[in-house]
């Protein structure tokens, strides 16, 4: 028999089940962009009527 | 003018309900003036440091109009679905890394710019070497105050 190996790219198909009463993406093996790294860079600040906020991700 | 005050949850900023659109047209941005001052505002302050300058891609820009009208439809500042820009930055613009400031009720591109770059974690992404393109989009809600959405890509 011939011993053969492929590799099979995912796509970006993240699975949703229900955390807290939200929809929350799980991360599997094969996600190319980490889902559960979203959350960290992120926030707030107000300034009279004025907000900013930011968010950033390394693929 | 009242407080505008916005709170937000690990667990509500990884919602994400609505199915990934893989292709995103381009086309023209048509940037206004208010979004090529902040363009330019941006350069300035990236030359100042000796950083290399951004260069305005339309489908980031049209990237971030999408989110802009997400903003003012449900009246909220928000990274909402962020992983869905991502996506279509990664399929259409073969981004690497990505990072968005978003703003509200600013009235000039100096004001804005300043209040991000008053901020270490909005500084970091405007000051963040390894990013070579950008866009924007800002638009006014009903009430007259705008929404900003500004993206940073890696390619």
């Amino acid at each position: 028999m011939e011993n053969s190996a492929r590799t099979i790219k995912a796509k970006y198909t993240p699975k949703m089940s229900v955390v807290k009463g939200k929809l929350k993406a799980k991360k599997s093996a094969n996600d190319k962009i980490a889902i559960n790294t979203l959350a960290p860079n992120f926030n707030f600040i107000n300034n009279r009527g004025e907000t900013i906020s930011y968010k950033a991700l390394k693929i | 003018m009242g407080l505008f005050t916005v709170s937000c949850s690990p667990e509500e900023d990884i919602t994400e309900i609505a199915p990934v659109e893989t292709q995103l047209a381009e086309k023209p941005a048509n940037l206004s003036n208010l979004e090529l001052e902040i363009l330019n505002l941006v350069n300035q302050h990236r030359t100042s440091l000796g950083l290399s300058q951004l260069e305005q891609l339309n489908i980031i820009s049209n990237v971030a109009e999408t989110h802009t009208s997400y903003m003012i439809e449900n009246d909220k500042v928000s990274h909402d679905n962020f992983s869905q820009r991502v996506t279509l930055l990664t399929n259409n613009a073969a981004a690497k890394n990505v990072g968005e400031n978003v703003a509200y009720g600013f009235n000039s591109a100096q004001g804005v710019v300043s209040g991000w770059l008053n901020s270490d974690s909005h500084r970091d992404i405007i000051e963040n070497p390894n990013y070579s393109h950008f866009g924007i989009a800002i638009e006014k809600n009903t009430s007259g105050r705008n929404y900003f959405t500004q993206i940073f890509i890696e390619k």
